[in-house]
């Protein structure tokens, strides 16, 4: 019974946003009831879908494996936070939650009153319902969750949501297969609903895209409701691939955090070109070229979102984030393909913007590094697509399967990091009416010898080579360059009467939460410098009470132990002791535990391994191999990773960043309508930190 | 069956009501959207009751303004 009501409850929901799709379409747009009629059938069909989540979730923490999608991830000893991890441990559950998700973003658009956007409001519906529509298609006819396992006269099972012809008999298992063993980490618990929420989020700005593109009116209020929502997105993204980083740091035991796998590339597209749309939305001013790339660049991202889908859930590629087994490729692949060429289709027939407004006071040189980001960003999209793609057509092609590695992406893509590093490091310059390259030079001559001053410091207590030298030195620049522009502003405020609310207020604008997330943007670089270039790896085989070097440091393994779990592991754990060994002495520092989890059900052993961490950087010691006959001894292998920790604090910050970004009083400072001492010390920076600037008014 | 068949029922009446709720219930959403047609005159049927209402309708706006 509970099957068929859930289902029933889908199907009600797929009719209800076919339903709100019909009316906006073919009804009257104008007779407001009829929109506000969709809008309810919108809100009224995610909140169907979320019964029926509840009805699997329900299922899932029942153990009710007679549904196929509740055998195929779950088992009776596995833990509560496994078993929510469940929910999207799986297709077919990954495949409804993602529909959820998606349905939750289309539910807002519908909620939102968009007063200053009514023309607009009946597309902006339409649009987000109808990818909502699309994927609970998917669900209910391609991935239903609610199918079970029915025995066939002839012996076989087969899983299906209706009875098979000839049966009606349904198989209970005694028990599901249970979670991959991978997927068992608490990052799995926060990291899919974050990446998840991260792309549908950007079915907003898509939607608020084509709406501006139908109805042919772009106005200024549109522009801020496609950069909130897309730096909305862009927040969740980030938190995202952060959390999915860390995952892999913790358990995938190789020491690296990003192994340019084709399904980390999918999910770093939307979050590049999300970022080239958020740097081609800063300035104020609407031209008629900018304007219509904005457009471009937002309907790109929101197809990237789709592609990604389509090669993480198609099983065109192989991945260890992939689901192996699907029956979504086709469908996938006429989603993608018709939102995207409707997309392109639309904007290459009314992307126009009408008419260039006056030029204010925005610099040209200003916008001219905006646009210069926003390019770097598309480049970067452009080289992983080649990547993504080569493997995949030349195999089309009936050529033989191709690999692209990560050499091709760390050479391909370092270029273009480093060029956007330059340009982060003289973002400060913003609200400096800079018009000319010699005024620009002239205001850097601190923030270049803070920058020499920080690479000649870390090139003498760090050994660091010339060329990795240029990142402390771009951080450096970086550094005093924003407290050259924040402090200057701040005094020169504070010289000409301004009060302490003012300039709190200064501080806590849309520049200074800029300034924290390009901070992180050059923490993150740096421990990703750290791993990337001077990693350092010793393996070594070590008898109970034998002890290895590994650079400044020396591991002595006391002993190994091996023990079942209650929920069907095999555990080896080493005790290990870590010292530092220093001119001065030995010193113990911790004991760490490295471990191989053997799963029972999966066959499948994974390598957990002992971090001891401190700001400088990981010990990452793993235990790669254990032979415990009569001379027992332990494969062991110590990675040291430099900096690993300020990935995860870089990757932080610029989440921080972000979300300052998102608070009113940073809605406030950027809007038409800005505070009056706001925009005072605004001007303070303008005209009290530039060359050209006369006496503030 | 019946019983799911039944429920099923009740949740498409329920959804029902409520996406057509702007049919049967003009302020049926806190009046936020209300279609504001301008001053209403209801409940008039001769001339003269007509012209009265204006004229009270005038005052009224006139007043507003002093």
């Amino acid at each position: 019974m509970i099957a068929n009501t859930a289902f029933g409850i889908l199907v009600l929901a797929e009719l209800a946003l076919v339903f709100a799709s019909a009316v906006i379409v073919f009804g009257s747009r104008q007779d407001r009831r009829w929109l506000d009629s969709s809008r309810r059938a919108v809100q009224a069909a995610w909140f169907l879908v979320t019964l029926a989540l509840g009805i699997f979730l329900y299922l899932l923490l029942e153990n009710r494996v007679e549904f196929a999608a509740v055998y195929r991830v779950t088992r009776a000893t596995l833990p509560f936070t496994a078993k929510l991890s469940a929910l999207w441990g799986g297709q077919t559950g990954s495949l409804l939650f993602w529909t959820w998700l998606l349905g939750g973003a289309a539910c807002v658009s519908a909620t939102v009153g968009w007063k200053d956007l009514p023309q607009h409001k009946p597309w902006i519906v339409l649009f987000s319902a109808v990818p909502f529509a699309g994927f609970l298609f998917l669900v209910l006819f391609l991935e239903n969750p609610f199918a079970r396992w029915w025995l066939l006269p002839n012996g076989a099972s087969t899983a299906q949501f209706l009875p098979p012809p000839g049966s009606s008999i349904i198989l209970w298992p005694p028990d599901g297969v249970g979670l991959n063993p991978l997927l068992r980490h608490p990052a799995m618990v926060i990291h899919p609903p974050m990446l998840y929420l991260g792309f549908v989020i950007f079915v907003l700005p898509y939607a608020l895209a084509m709406a501006a593109l139908i109805t042919g009116d772009w106005p200024r209020s549109l522009f801020e409701a496609i950069r909130i929502s897309s730096l909305i997105a862009w927040f969740f993204l980030t938190l995202g691939l952060l959390l999915g980083s860390r995952w892999a740091y913790d358990v995938l035991g190789w020491g690296g955090y990003w192994g340019w796998d084709p399904v980390e590339i999918a999910g770093l597209l939307p979050w590049l070109s999300g970022s080239a749309a958020l740097h081609l939305l800063i300035p104020r001013r609407r031209s008629a070229s900018r304007q219509t790339w904005i457009l471009a660049v937002i309907l790109l991202t929101f197809s990237l979102v789709l592609l990604g889908s389509l090669l993480t859930r198609s099983g065109i590629v192989v991945s260890v984030h992939a689901f192996s087994e699907s029956t979504l490729g086709t469908a996938l692949m006429i989603i993608f393909l018709s939102i995207s060429l409707a997309s392109l289709a639309l904007w290459g027939l009314r992307g126009r913007f009408p008419l260039d407004e006056p030029p204010d006071s925005e610099s040209r040189l200003w916008t001219t590094l905006l646009h210069s980001s926003a390019v770097l960003f598309i480049f970067l999209v452009c080289v992983c697509l080649v990547g993504l793609f080569v493997p995949i057509v030349g195999e089309w092609f009936g050529g033989k399967p191709m690999m692209v590695g990560e050499a091709y992406y760390r050479q391909a893509t370092g270029p273009l990091w480093i060029a956007l590093l330059i340009l982060t490091a003289i973002a400060p310059l913003w609200p400096m009416r800079l018009s000319t390259w010699q005024q620009m030079f002239r205001k850097m001559i601190p923030a270049v010898l803070g920058g020499g001053i920080a690479a000649g410091l870390s090139a003498w207590f760090f050994s660091l080579r010339l060329p990795e030298a240029a990142l402390p030195f771009l951080a450096g620049f970086y550094l005093v360059l924003t407290l050259q522009v924040g402090v200057g502003a701040v005094g020169t405020g504070l010289g000409r009467g301004a009060g302490i609310r003012q300039c709190v207020d200064f501080l806590l604008s849309r520049r200074a939460a800029a300034a924290i997330l390009h901070a992180g943007v050059f923490i993150f670089a740096f421990g990703v410098l750290g791993i990337e270039q001077y990693q350092h790896t010793t393996q070594g085989l070590l008898a109970p009470g034998g002890r290895m070097a590994a650079g400044e440091y020396s591991v002595r393994l006391n002993e190994i132990v091996q023990q079942p779990t209650s929920d069907e592991r095999i555990v080896t754990v080493a005790s290990l002791s870590l010292f530092s060994e220093n001119p001065a002495g030995t010193t113990l520092l911790d004991e760490v535990f490295p471990r191989m989890d053997h799963d029972l059900t999966y066959q499948q052993t994974t390598a957990i391994p002992g971090v001891y961490s401190r700001l400088s950087g990981d010990l990452y010691i793993l235990l790669t191999g254990v032979n415990l006959g009569e001379t027992p001894s332990a494969s062991i292998r110590v990675i040291l990773n430099p900096l690993a920790d300020f990935l995860w604090i870089g990757g932080l910050i610029m989440a921080a960043g972000a979300l300052l970004l998102l608070t009113p009083h940073v809605f406030l400072s950027s809007s038409s309508s800005m505070s009056a001492p706001v925009s005072k010390v605004n001007t303070w920076a303008a005209n009290g930190a530039g060359p050209t600037g006369g006496p503030p008014g | 069956m019946i019983v799911t068949a039944g429920m099923l029922l009740i949740l498409l009446l329920l959804v029902a009501l409520y996406v057509f709720q702007p049919f049967y219930w003009e302020k049926g959403d806190g009046g936020r959207h209300h279609i504001d047609t301008g001053p209403q005159l209801t409940g008039v049927d001769r001339e003269s009751e007509l012209e009265e209402a204006i004229a009270r309708k005038r005052d009224e706006l006139a007043g507003r303004e002093d």
